[in-house]
């Protein structure tokens, strides 16, 4: 699944950055995202805005359809 | 002498500690990607240089600012660094001192943030840290200047100790390819591995660089053939996560992380970028700053400040003029001239230094990362995204800022739109004519009415982005990541610091542009092709603003007046109400306003107003427009997209209102 699918509130762990853009993904990247990294999908702004993910101790703004190509699976 | 310079990640409190360092004030923001270029200052005690350069996460760059850092390491010779490290984003932070260990010049860093890590929860332990990466670690709070005497011992130290460059190693694959790529580099002005490294990871500036002196060919070759050896994964990849083990590595043996206390930060957000009112609670921010800086508070101020300079302060001088002697010429030039010209524009110094109190906040609080993500779907529409609301904002203040700014955003394209729209905000060099015209004609509903023209320039802006970057500009890829750092509570302290720094221009281009336009105006009134001391109507003055009066009849203001105030005021716009000052021939801007209502209708004032806020950027933005743009071209598209634009937009107001029965 990917983390548009998530509810808010959920963490989520990333499996797979492939599908993103190549300057997004290194963007990513360089905010200490990348694949095993535990995520906390925030909320959307309305009107197919941006949504916010949390990790551990930052917060980040990203487009929704960028965050269709995340894959992510339900941490335990 | 010695010059040391500072890296980091973006937003980690470079500048801050150049500030205190240096003594010197550049800007400081609470988000990411506030300085754009590189800026010099003096170490305290004769130490030194010390270099402020913008924020890079690695030395890969992706955007204008990072090349600017990049290419300072590459190009320009330093005798060590400072490597600010963010202590409550240790892991994020290290990637890049992995970096700058492996390349190998003197470093010293500066942990900074730990009040921040300690709320966090997050105990660096700097000793430790220290001997793991084989380098002075420093702990410190550059905000509050903390620490700041042990970093400056280090950093004198550090020109004399020279220090082995850190080794990863990489694996078999790549370390024969690096072996090879060294053997192939001639000169050894900066670290060979390092080199072989940067260019195998794909680092475009690097690349460049080693094209200069050799051929590629061989270097490709290598780096196709360790590629092959990866199983699929790409170099950068895999050379990435060599780095994130070590950089896990050092995190384990030096970070324990406790209970952290419940952030004020999230309640914050829940409200600020809520789903359904973030954006209305934004706009309801901007109402409220206006309505203070035009309406409530500021008005009052400039009024008071009107009355002295038209009182006491033309009384005082007058008897000094008086008891000088001075001769008729000297006492109209100084009390006709620059009084009137100059003390009409400093009369909205209040209005102004409240505006930028409120940008100062926006930018320090936090809110400004916050506004590009309410943004972004809008801006995502007219082929731009959020981040480029972020030098609108700054606009507001001033445009050339505002330019400048334009260097965080990645995409080309996006950040030239940005770039050729930002003198459509309405900077405060417009305010006086806003605060005088509104004044006057729209007492009531001062705040609104110029709110109004705010969001006239705002919607101008993304309709010409819409039309541009589907036209001319069109652009794919474009793309929108941004951090989103907790809130500070600004200092008192610094945001006085900050709106000095930005309204003190203001003041300075008062006693030099303004004060040099007045004067010159004046002349200009008081002789006329028949000589001096002519009456206005026949001065040089009236006769060059009869020539352009005519054009500007249909959009509602044909008077040689107008037509002059508009002339010199493409020198600064406050030059404007200098111009009517003098023009009017009255003693304060109370007068001023009695006068222009004559003189014009409401109708035309907004028609008048809109035209100053579009007509064209003042020549110190055209020529930071040159200067980022790096073609004429564009540079002179905007000078006259303004003018056709204010034409049209003013035609429309004053045709179409006088046919609605205005
Ligand atoms: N709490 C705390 N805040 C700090 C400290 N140092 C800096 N800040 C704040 O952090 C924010 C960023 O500071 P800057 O000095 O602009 O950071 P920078 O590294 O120059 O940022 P860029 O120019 O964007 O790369 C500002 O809001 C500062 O007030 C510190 O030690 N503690
Ligand atoms: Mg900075």
């Amino acid at each position: 699944m990917n983390l548009f699918d998530i509810k808010e509130g959920e963490k989520v762990t990333i499996t797979s950055m492939n599908g993103l853009q190549d300057r997004v993904r290194r963007r990513l990247q360089h905010l200490g995202l990348m694949e095993g990294s535990e995520i906390c999908y925030q909320c959307k702004v309305p009107f197919g805005g941006p949504c916010i993910l949390a990790t551990e101790n930052q917060k980040i703004g990203i487009r929704r359809k960028d965050a269709a190509c995340i894959q992510v699976r339900k941490s335990c | 002498m010695l010059t040391y310079a500072l890296f980091g990640n973006p937003n980690t409190g470079k500048t801050s500690l150049f500030n205190q360092l240096t003594g010197s004030y550049q800007t400081v923001g609470n988000w990411a990607g506030v300085t754009v270029e590189k800026k010099i200052g003096k170490l305290k005690g004769n130490q030194g240089e010390l270099i402020d350069l913008p924020g890079i996460y690695t030395l890969n760059p992706l955007s204008e600012d990072e090349t600017v850092a990049m290419n300072f390491l590459l190009q320009e010779s330093f005798e060590g660094a400072v490597n600010i490290v963010d202590a409550s984003h240790l892991d994020k932070n290290l990637y890049l001192t992995v970096q700058l260990l492996e390349f190998g010049k003197p470093l010293v860093i500066g942990l900074n943030m730990v009040d921040v890590a300690k709320r966090r929860g997050i105990d660096v332990d700097a000793q430790k840290l220290e001997e793991v990466l084989g380098i002075p670690v420093v702990p410190i709070i550059a905000r509050s200047g903390q620490g700041l005497d042990q970093l400056q011992t280090y950093l004198a130290q550090l020109s004399d100790k020279s220090r082995r460059a850190l080794r990863l190693n990489y694996g078999d694959a790549v370390e024969q390819a690096i072996e090879n790529i060294e053997a192939n580099i001639p000169d050894d002005s900066h670290n060979r591995r390092w080199l072989a490294l940067q260019f195998l990871e794909g680092n475009p500036i690097v690349e460049k660089y080693l094209s200069e002196n050799i051929s590629m060919d061989a270097l490709n070759r290598f780096k196709q053939q360790a590629e092959k050896l990866l199983n699929g994964r790409s170099l950068y990849q895999h050379i990435q996560t060599v780095r994130q083990e070590f950089v896990q590595d050092v995190m384990k043996k030096t970070v324990r992380k406790g209970k952290a206390n419940v952030l004020l930060s999230e309640r914050l957000d829940q409200v600020l970028t809520h789903r359904i009112f973030g954006i209305p609670i934004f706009l309801g921010l901007m109402f409220l700053i206006f309505q203070l800086t035009f309406d409530w508070l500021g008005t009052p101020l400039s009024d008071a400040l009107d009355s002295f300079f038209a009182g006491p302060l033309t009384g005082w001088l007058e008897a000094l003029l008086g008891a000088m002697d001075a001769t008729v010429f000297i006492h109209r030039l100084i009390i006709d001239g620059i009084v009137a010209g100059v003390g009409g524009v400093l009369v909205f110094v209040p209005q102004i230094f409240i505006l930028f109190f409120f940008i100062s906040i926006i930018e320090d609080s936090g809110y400004m990362a916050r506004v590009a993500v309410l943004m972004d779907r809008v801006m995502e529409k007219i082929g731009l995204n959020g981040k480029a609301f972020i030098p609108m904002i700054i606009g507001f203040g001033c445009n050339v800022p505002a330019v400048m700014a334009t260097r965080s955003i990645e995409q080309p394209k996006e950040r030239l739109i940005t770039m050729l729209l930002s003198p459509l905000m309405s900077c405060s060099a417009r305010l006086p004519v806003y605060a005088l015209f509104a004044g006057a004609f729209f007492a009531e509903n001062q705040g609104i009415v110029v709110l109004s023209l705010y969001v006239l320039g705002i919607i101008l802006a993304f309709a010409l982005a819409k039309l541009l970057s589907s036209t001319i500009l069109r652009n794919e890829g474009s793309f929108f990541v941004v951090e989103l750092p907790p809130y500070h509570t600004p200092q008192v302290r610094s945001l006085i610091r900050s709106t000095w720094e930005k309204g003190k221009g203001f003041i300075k281009k008062a006693g030099t542009i303004i004060f040099a336009g007045t004067v010159l105006i004046w002349l200009l009134s008081y002789t006329g092709p028949t000589g001096m001391d002519v009456s206005i109507d026949e001065s040089f003055l009236a006769v060059s603003g009869q020539w352009v009066a005519p054009l500007l009849a249909p959009i509602g203001f044909g008077t040689w007046e107008a037509g002059v105030a508009l002339m010199t005021g493409a020198l600064a716009k406050e030059v404007i109400i200098s111009t009517m000052n003098i023009i009017y021939f009255v003693p304060d801007v109370d007068t001023l306003k009695g006068v222009i209502m004559a003189s014009f209708t409401p109708l035309q004032a907004y028609s008048f107003m809109a035209f100053v806020l579009l007509y064209m950027p003042c020549i110190a933005t055209v020529a930071v427009i040159r200067k980022e743009s790096h073609s004429l071209k564009w540079t002179l598209f905007s000078l006259v997209y303004g003018l056709v634009l204010a034409y049209l937009v003013s035609l429309v107001i004053y045709q179409v209102g006088q046919l609605l029965g205005f």
